[in-house]
């Protein structure tokens, strides 16, 4: 090993804490991007894989009801692969035993002596279904979970009066039900209020008054490029049994969700890593800039040496590049490793069937690169900076600069007569800019990284907090499985403990506006509903209007009107050899809701629109509303259940904690990425404070020969750095939530805002807890330098420029 | 002494000014000066005359405003970077006040560290013998008294073998005993080996052991002085 190879190791030993803060900072940043970043790829091929396992279909038709021969009428168009006939009903369920578990299920028939050749099942407990007229059930996955339901239990259908028992023989995923809702309008899955099954068709059909008829066809292709054509051929060929449109394989409901899912785990993958590695990689530069300067007079001698300007660049860059290599290597194995963990939570809160777990090669080359590449930036810059030095300026004792304290004594007169405790910290603040500015962009940086993303999970509490507490009202509401009439509301409010109850219309529709168009939840409303507050954007109260539809901000951005436009309103399950039936309705306002894509009208407005097309009655609602004194609420839910029609009750305290649930993986996100952001915070911290105590070593070691007492000395260095500190913190608090907003702008992309749309809120408590924090850990920080400088030969230590 | 054709070192019109900070500092102002090869020189002068300067205009560690600084018959202020990194690798040894020995190397390593910069370097061992420092070889500068660190930087400067050895203040850290020994060590390379040294200081009682001593003021050569019976460092006091 050659002597400045060794001096290296020993000058990295020596220094080893504050290079392994400078490590720790590098790895922090590799390793988020590699977790995330490895996440996003490893969900992605998740996907795809199980899609290929289950081959999930590439597209879909619904219709009426069909004989089950056109499903091999389908299946012989040129470059469909497989097809499969499913009779598929929604009927209204119970839980034997539980009598309030009354629900929607969606029973899908599924063959019984083979398994299917699109959408296959992939059980997860028990087994298939065992004969053809079995009266067995298989039930969805997390539908099973959420009910505890198992292999054996029994569950009811009830169908036109009539009850049917049907034994559970296993539980399932399904490629087409991986994210569970009923409609592409349903954003949310409600375990409570929905369910799926499978069931022979043999036992389907009969049991619905459909023998022998099925009412969905999925197909597989083997040629992507020909697909489109498939789909309309074979929407043609089922025309005759009143086929909707095909739906291809990226507008399947639980498909789309899962993708849009995808995309904001994209962003959040790849903003997090890209704002936490700048700040890494700005304090990094900054430290191992001040570090190199420390060497100045070594460097000086070194060349005075005879030691050439590269070979010395190349030392100091050595020092930056093994510790940017070590820690970027750890970090992308730490990334790797973490990934494993953010895939498997991830995957099963989605029920994910497979697992893919692969090293990405090219993500962790890329987490080394940047990692190094980071390092190897800040280390070249002052490397070079001190190597262009003459040898001779280099062994110079550097000149502290006089101007500025003339500056800072004339704009407070009064310093002179201070203290000396207190006038040299508040000189020094200005006379060692580069230390100050450091260490405020340190303190300023750890502030911010603390603050985007306890504010990101602040504004999503907000969000909910806003659309549980000021939106919704009610306490339990029920949702009828065919229209019911609005005197059904007067019932309700004569049940004991009910406040207040109100009736609401839910029709699923879809908007057109030009050739843009979305599906949304058509919701009609009492003019003066107490249970549900529509707001907009800026706060203010807004109520249903006879003007006509009030948006909510995605139908607004995904539509692209604006208020006075006009936009097509139609029923998606418009028969295709009929004319679409759709009506045209006035935007008259925007309202913001952060969950689900709806658009309001009145009650009665909502009626006339569909009343020539939909069976509806005069008065017909599909749901009614309550606000009920909460002692009475299990015996409130009772009744509602007993309702003529009744298909799901839903408790808010339920709904509130589905909501939790399904922004778990979000705020999950948000979660980890600030204990990361307070890692990282700290180890910047440490790292600014710890220089700047060894800085001044020498100063520290003349003070203490004069005879002034060490807890005087840490006192001034502690006021100096508190001062610093305190700017920084100024500085950061607003940064912090200025990058809260960018986060939020740039992570509401249209897909993301679908899920749930938030808005930058940062509570109070937030500020005060960073920096409160933040000055915390400067002061702690203190603690390991003091010790050493502490600890110096004063005779030394004042004499030698070079310790 | 005026220029000469026949000196190993020669200063002509050397000027030197630099900014300190907020001031313009003129540490030399068109100093001339000649040094034979095999001489030992003397700098003296107060705080700021100029001495450092001109050794590290002779140590190819700094360059002048204006003037030639010629050495061996080359103008080496007209070196390249290059040139002058062989320069001071193959022709300066140079002996600092702050000794700027490196903390993380032993004695033996900073020694060697300057040997591995030239093709024949003199055996490190022998090296730090011949400063009397054999024994302690092996520890750290910060287990070394401040007249041992000197001897390490003077093993360091001469382990290399040059031809010129280019003290600053080699004595003013130390006390007289040391100083003294140091200044035998300094001696006995000068007469020993016939190298050329130039030797820095404010201490005037060390004079008498060179062959020339410059008086300096205000970055000017106050006076010149031959000396033509050095005295044995060993006798000197002050």
């Amino acid at each position: 090993m050659s002597l400045l190879a060794l001096k290296l190791v020993r000058d990295l030993w020596q220094s080893r804490w504050q290079y392994l803060a400078v490590g720790f900072t590098v790895m922090l940043g590799v390793t988020l991007y590699g977790a995330t970043y490895m996440s996003y790829g490893n969900l992605d091929a998740s996907f795809r894989h199980s899609y290929d396992r289950l081959r999930f279909e590439d597209f879909g038709v619904s219709f009426h009801a069909a004989p089950e021969r056109v499903a091999e009428r389908v299946r012989r168009i040129p470059g469909v692969r497989a097809v499969e006939g499913r009779l598929i009903e929604d009927v209204v369920i119970e839980i034997p035993g539980r009598s309030t578990k009354k629900l929607i299920g969606r029973l899908i028939s599924i063959p019984s002596d083979r398994r299917p050749s699109v959408n296959d099942l992939l059980i997860t407990r028990g087994r298939y279904l065992s004969g053809r007229t079995a009266r067995e059930v298989i039930l969805e996955n997390s539908f099973a979970r959420h009910h505890k339901l198992r292999p054996g239990d029994a569950i009811e259908v009830e169908r036109a009066g009539a009850r049917a028992r049907f034994r559970i023989a296993g539980m399932a995923m399904s490629p087409e039900y991986l994210y569970v809702i009923r409609s592409k309008q349903d954003l949310m899955p409600f375990p409570d209020s929905f369910g799926v099954m499978f069931v022979s068709g043999d036992v389907l059909g009969p049991l619905v008054g459909k023998p022998g008829l099925i009412s969905s066809i999925v197909a597989t292709t083997s040629d992507p490029g020909r697909r489109p054509a498939i789909m309309q051929e074979a929407k043609r060929l089922l025309d005759a049994y009143g086929a909707e449109e095909p739906v291809a394989r990226e507008d399947q409901p639980s498909h789309q969700f899962l993708e849009q899912d995808l995309t904001s785990f994209r962003a959040y993958s790849v903003l997090f890593p890209f704002f936490f590695l700048s700040v890494a990689g700005l304090t990094v530069y900054t430290l191992l800039m001040r570090m190199v300067r420390l060497q100045r007079p070594v460097i000086g001698m070194l060349m005075a040496t005879g030691f050439s300007r590269r070979s010395v660049v190349v030392h100091y860059l050595s020092a930056s590049l093994l510790v940017g290599g070590l820690a970027s290597v750890l970090g992308s194995a730490a990334g790797f490793w973490l990934s494993g963990l953010v895939t498997r939570f991830y995957a099963s809160f989605l029920s994910v069937p497979y697992i893919m777990l692969v090293p990405r090669w090219g993500a962790i080359l890329v987490g080394v690169m940047i990692g190094t590449g980071v390092c190897l930036a800040a280390g070249i810059l002052p490397a070079r900076a001190a190597a262009r030095t003459s040898p001779a300026e280099a062994l110079r004792a550097e000149v502290p600069s006089s101007g500025r304290v003339v500056l800072l004594d004339r704009v407070m007169p009064g310093l002179g007569k201070m203290a000396l405790a207190w006038r040299i910290p508040l000189r020094n603040v200005f006379r060692h800019p580069r230390r100050t500015i450091s260490t405020v962009f340190g303190v300023a940086a750890a502030i911010s990284l603390i603050m985007v993303s306890q504010g990101l999970l602040d504004s999503s509490e907000a969000a909910m907090d806003s659309f549980i507490h000021d939106t919704l009202h009610d306490d339990v509401r029920v949702e009828f499985a065919t229209y019911q009439d609005r005197g059904v509301v007067n019932g309700v409010r004569g049940i004991p403990g009910v406040i207040w109850a109100e009736g609401a219309l839910e029709i699923p529709v879809e908007f057109r506006k030009g050739d843009r168009t979305y599906s949304a939840l058509l919701v009609g409303l009492e003019g003066s509903s107490r249970l549900h507050r529509l707001q907009s954007e800026g706060g203010e109260r807004m109520r249903p209007t006879e003007a006509g539809l009030l948006l909510g901000q995605v139908l607004r951005a995904k539509l692209g009107v604006e208020q006075g436009d006009t936009v097509l309103v139609s029923l998606p399950r418009t028969r295709s050899e009929q004319e679409p039936v759709q009506r045209t309705a006035r935007v008259a306002g925007f309202v913001w809701e952060s969950i689900g894509t709806v658009a309001y009208l009145p009650l009665d407005r909502a009626r006339q629109l569909f009343r020539a097309d939909l069976p509806l009655p005069p008065g017909a609602i599909t749901g009614v509303r309550v606000k009920a004194d909460l002692r009475y609420l299990p015996e409130i839910r009772e009744r509602l259940l007993g309702l003529p029609g009744a298909g799901a009750v839903n408790v808010l305290a339920d709904f509130r904690r589905m909501l939790d649930d399904m922004l778990a993986v979000m705020r999950n996100v948000f979660a980890i990425m600030l204990l990361f952001g307070m890692a990282l915070a700290f180890s910047i911290v440490f790292n600014m404070i710890t220089i700047n105590v060894l800085e001044r070593s020498s100063e520290v070691a003349t003070m203490r020969t004069l005879g002034i007492g060490r807890w005087k000395i840490l006192g001034m260095i502690t006021l100096e750095n508190a001062l610093t500190a305190a700017i920084g913190v100024c500085l950061g608090l607003p940064a912090g939530r200025f990058l809260v907003s960018a986060f939020i702008e740039a992570i509401s992309t249209e897909e993301q805002m679908e899920l749930f749309a938030f808005k930058t809120v940062v509570y109070p408590r937030t500020y005060v807890i960073a920096a409160v924090a933040i000055v915390i850990v400067v002061l702690l920080s203190q603690i390991p330098a003091v010790t050493q400088v502490n600890r110096l030969n004063l005779a030394r230590a004042t004499k030698e420029r070079v310790t | 002494m005026p220029p000469n054709d026949q000196a190993l070192i020669r200063l002509e019109r050397v000027s030197k000014t630099y900014r300190m900070g907020e001031v313009e500092v003129h540490a030399l102002r068109e100093v001339s000066l000649s040094v034979r090869q095999g001489a030992l020189v003397v700098i003296l002068g107060p705080s700021g005359s100029g001495k450092t300067t001109i050794l590290n205009l002779v140590g190819g560690i700094d360059v002048p405003t204006s003037g030639r600084v010629v050495v061996d018959g080359v103008d080496i202020v007209r070196y390249g970077d290059a040139e002058l990194t062989a320069y001071r690798r193959e022709r300066i040894g140079f002996v600092f006040q702050f000794f700027n020995l490196i903390p993380t190397l032993t004695a033996r390593e900073n020694v060697e560290l300057a040997a591995e910069l030239v093709r024949s370097p003199r055996p490190t061992d022998e090296v730090l013998d011949a400063v009397g420092l054999g024994e302690r070889a092996a520890h750290f500068p910060g287990e070394l008294s401040g007249g041992e660190q000197q001897r390490v930087a003077i093993a360091r400067a001469l382990v290399k073998n040059p031809p010129l050895l280019l003290c600053d203040e080699p004595t003013g850290e130390l006390d007289h005993e040391t100083g003294r020994r140091i200044l035998q060590v300094i001696g006995e390379i000068n007469r020993g080996e016939g190298r050329t040294v130039l030797l820095v200081t404010h201490n005037s009682a060390i004079a008498p052991m060179a062959d020339l001593v410059v008086r300096l003021r205000s970055g000017t050569v106050d006076s010149l002085e031959e000396n033509p019976a050095p005295a044995d460092p060993a006798g000197l006091r002050w």
